[in-house]
């Protein structure tokens, strides 16, 4: 097979072209309260290819490796026809020619333990949560992905890589006569199944919080000093600023292309916010991207001035910047976007308690729910948090969601605290996509400026 | 999938096959510049068997070597979900025509001239550049079961997205088309984008408080969409539900009628069985205000002892694809119009929003018909009158308080991927800016 795509590229006659074919192995088990829910493995093969030629691109995804020779053709085409109509013609940024396999080193790979222990391991944490008075209903489920990629350039990049991301997530429910609340839950979110076992603490802290949480009040709305706590804090930097450095985010955008320039400031010299996909055991984890670049460290922001991007090989190119590896696809049936690997304020120097004495009127916001972009306005939840009154916390309230404007956001970032925290899941949305291998962490940071939405 | 169906049969189980052929060629201009072609050519199946009452669930791409599959589904169902219902066995569904010769025929240069074309139109209103897509699809899904069930039917799509990005904002001013044959976006429609665009010279942030909000189309569907779900069976299942024991009882406005429509012929949203191979059905969700209708799909009827209602489809909110889980869903959702113009209901506000986009719903507890969400695109009234775009404002409040308020719906509706929807003007919304 591997041979008969290489022969493709090598008859290709246009300017470049590359393949990736993979081969996906799923395992899904999830249970809705005592009742499982889906008990299933699956396969899914197929791959992609990409042809830039004649200053144009074009990308089609098959499941029929026999259309392949036709697809290169009619891709060729089509990439003249956008190359000829365009005054600045598409090119790829020079990249290392590769050739490497690549498997991550784990303790136990998922793939040595049988269905029936994976069942069993949910069904234990489902039924320990269950077992908890406040708990009325579980969503939770056990997600395992196993893919063995191989991708090809007329380069001569080839590249054999296996990823692979467990995770147990879900959420639980907790009600009483006046409301109905939900509260996320999550393990895992790398290579390792070892991840997910002895973690009985995590589900039953969350339990704790939802007996609060049923009793807290709505929060109210208005303009406040907030702390986000790690989770909240990787969130708001993955959506407020982490979309903005996609480069191909604002690569077609007048304005922000012309704001987001290099070594403009973005913060105070305390934020330091950087994308790296090549340390190990985050969910935004990898060797190569989907266009066969190596991941690597790449800070976005240093000492608050902006001082990278993350690129594709074609937006690097078009930036007159460097490669970073951040071009990736959920599978072979989309075409590789940029994406962040695991983004993350790195930590500074504030006490916890510094941070909450500094502030007389706010709130402390705990585990993100979730946000949104468009542009420099994001928008994010958060699953509960507390009232700040003169510099102690307060009542739990919940109901929380947050909006900003990025930069003047940024600028208001005045604490960074000491100790950074990595979320175990991770995952994001962008162009349709969803990307579970994308991970965020932070410190606690405390933000002088945020709009609360409440009733 | 016959030989599926044949081999299950004789291996003594139940089997439904669920098979998607698609394929999608989509062209992009970014920024008035052609970006990209991308031509897709995917197939997707899906087997469920049941065997003793249990559920086995295998998906995939490629349907080869049969009795593998079949096997396999039958491993898993030994150890699969508990189930009290049958696969379909229904022969008489709706026929319907939902393809375009016009939409097959397009290839990639005919895309280039539509987008040239609306792109140079739009000049004759306002010099800008453009974000366009054009993408064509043509979709065949089939289902056969061992009930006798064996049905199939074709789908072309044609969507014409026109989009005028906002400087200093992600967001933009769009205008499309979503249909099964080939549309032009209308020389009007185009003068009504240059217009807006003027708003966006001044920013406005309202006053923390509450303000009668105009939700336009698209931000009104997100507010359907959060009822969607509380009128799902699998919510009702979970006991989650506030719509629970809420069957013919008034729960909106009496100005409020929505009915679930997925027979009109040659309609993008329209389909004649759902993921399950069960006919689908036209009926009120809402009709004057009352709750009429729950959705079901095969397992939540089952669990209620009710009927499916035709409403099984692989559909979440974060990207659907074979292997999302059935659940109760529609697309063909009709909200009435009323009978003021969209013009009439914003000159009908002294203060107020109007609201075209929300950002941020996915991170409320929507199941319950809470939002809190930002604004991403809209724009602040005042004497009747749009003055210019809203920024640093959210807007917060449950939907089964809200839309019990509403004062006037347009008489004018537009497509969404939910259905088609009208502007709706609503009393009282609690908002947050300065």
């Amino acid at each position: 097979m591997k041979e008969k795509l290489k022969q493709y590229l090598q008859n290709f006659s246009g300017d470049y072209a590359d393949i990736l074919i993979e081969e996906g192995f799923y395992t899904t088990v999830s249970f809705n309260g005592k009742e499982l829910k889906s008990y299933s493995t699956y396969s899914k093969s197929g791959g992609h290819v990409r042809v830039f030629h004649k200053g144009g691109k074009a990308t089609g995804s098959f499941v029929d490796s026999k259309k392949i020779p036709n697809l290169l053709t009619e891709l060729k085409t089509g990439s003249e026809l956008i190359g000829s109509s365009r005054q600045k013609p598409i090119h790829l940024k020079a990249a290392p020619v590769i050739k490497a396999k690549y498997k991550p080193r784990v303790k136990i790979h998922p793939k040595k333990i049988s269905l029936t222990e994976k069942f069993d391991l949910l069904k234990y944490y489902n039924d320990l949560l269950l077992n908890q008075k406040i708990v009325s209903m579980t969503e939770i489920g056990y997600i395992e992905l196993h893919i063995k990629k191989s991708y090809f350039n007329t380069e001569g990049t080839e590249i054999d890589q296996e990823i692979v991301l467990v995770n147990i997530a879900g959420g639980i429910y907790g009600k009483n006569d006046k409301t109905t609340q939900l509260l996320r839950i999550g393990i895992g979110g790398n290579e390792d199944y070892n991840s997910l076992l002895n973690r009985d603490d995590v589900f039953l802290k969350q339990t704790r919080i939802l007996e609060e949480l049923v009793n807290a009040d709505p929060i109210k709305g208005g303009v406040f000093p907030v702390i986000l706590d790690p989770h909240e804090a990787g969130v708001f930097i993955h959506e407020a600023f982490g979309h903005l450095s996609e480069a191909d985010i604002i690569q077609n955008h007048p304005t922000f292309r012309k704001e987001m320039y290099m070594d403009r400031r973005l913060g105070k010299p305390i934020l330091n916010v950087i994308d790296d996909g090549s340390i190990s055991g985050h969910p935004g984890s990898y060797k190569y991207d989907d266009e066969g670049v190596e991941a690597k460290r790449t800070y976005l922001i240093k000492d608050g001035i902006l001082s990278g991007r993350m690129h594709s090989r074609e937006t690097a190119a078009d930036f007159g910047e460097e490669l970073s590896g951040n071009c990736r696809a959920e599978n072979y049936t989309y075409t590789p976007i940029i994406r962040m690997s695991n983004i993350f304020i790195d930590s500074g120097e504030s006490e916890f308690d510094d941070m909450l004495t500094s502030i007389d009127n706010g709130y402390y916001l705990c585990h993100a729910k979730g946000g949104q972009t468009m542009g420099d306005m994001f928008s994010f939840g958060a699953q509960y948090g507390y009232e700040i009154k003169n510099g102690k916390l307060g009542n739990m309230v919940r109901d929380i969601n947050m909006s900003g404007n990025l930069f003047s956001t940024l600028e208001s970032i005045s604490m960074i605290g000491n100790n950074i925290t990595f979320s175990e899941i991770g995952g994001c949305g962008k162009g349709g996509q969803i990307m579970s291998k994308s991970g965020k962490g932070a410190p606690h940071i405390k933000i002088d400026n945020v709009t609360i939405g409440g009733v | 999938m016959k030989k599926i169906i044949e081999l299950a049969k004789k291996k003594g189980v139940e089997a439904e096959v669920l098979m998607i052929k698609h394929q999608v060629t989509n062209i992009q201009f970014q920024d008035g510049k052609l970006n990209s072609v991308k031509k897709n050519n995917l197939t997707d199946f899906s087997l469920r068997v049941l065997n003793n009452g249990k559920l086995g669930v295998i998906y995939g791409s490629k349907a080869k070597n049969r009795e593998k599959l079949v096997d396999a589904a039958i491993d898993l169902s030994k150890a699969g979900r508990k189930v009290d219902f049958h696969f379909s066995n229904h022969s008489k569904f709706e026929k319907l025509k939902l393809t375009s010769g016009k939409t097959k025929k397009l290839n990639i240069s005919d895309l280039k001239e539509i987008g040239d074309d609306v792109k140079g139109r739009m000049k004759k209103f306002m010099d800008i550049e453009p974000d366009i897509t054009i993408s064509t699809s043509n979709a065949k899904t089939s289902i056969a079961t061992t009930n006798g069930t064996n049905i199939s039917q074709k789908q072309t799509t044609f969507v014409n997205y026109f989009m005028v990005k906002i400087p200093a904002s992600g967001g933009g001013i769009y205008e499309f088309i979503l249909d099964i044959k080939p549309g032009k976006i209308k020389d009007k429609a185009l003068k009504k984008i240059a217009k807006e665009y003027k708003l966006f010279k001044k920013s406005f942030t309202p006053e923390t408080g509450t303000l009668p909000v105009i939700f336009a189309p698209n931000s009104f569907s997100t507010l359907i969409y959060s009822f969607l779900t509380g009128i799902s069976g699998d919510n009702l299942v979970k006991n989650i539900s506030p719509l629970k024991n809420k069957l013919n009882e008034q729960i909106f406005s009496p100005k409020l009628t929505i009915l679930d429509d997925p027979l009109k012929d040659k309609s993008i949203h329209s389909t004649p069985f759902d993921n399950e191979g069960i006919p689908t059905t036209t009926k009120y969700l809402v009709e004057n205000g009352i709750l009429k209708s729950f959705l079901y799909d095969l397992y939540t009827a089952s669990k209620l002892n009710t009927t499916s209602t035709g409403n099984g489809f692989k559909y979440s909110m974060f990207g659907s694809s074979i292997s999302t889980p059935i659940s109760p869903f529609s697309n063909s959702i009709y909200v009435s119009p009323g009978d003021k113009s969209e013009k009439e209901l914003i000159s009908s506000v002294e203060k107020g929003l109007y609201i075209k986009q929300v950002m941020g719903f996915h991170s409320g507890d929507y199941r319950q018909g809470r939002f809190s969400v930002s604004v991403g695109i809209g724009y602040y009234i005042e004497k009747g009158k749009l003055k210019g775009r809203l920024v640093n404002t959210m807007i917060a409040g449950n939907i089964y308080d809200v839309l019990k308020n509403i004062i006037d719906i347009s008489k004018e509706t537009k497509d969404t991927e939910l259905g088609k929807f009208p502007w709706v003007l609503l009393e009282k919304v609690n908002v947050s800016g300065k």
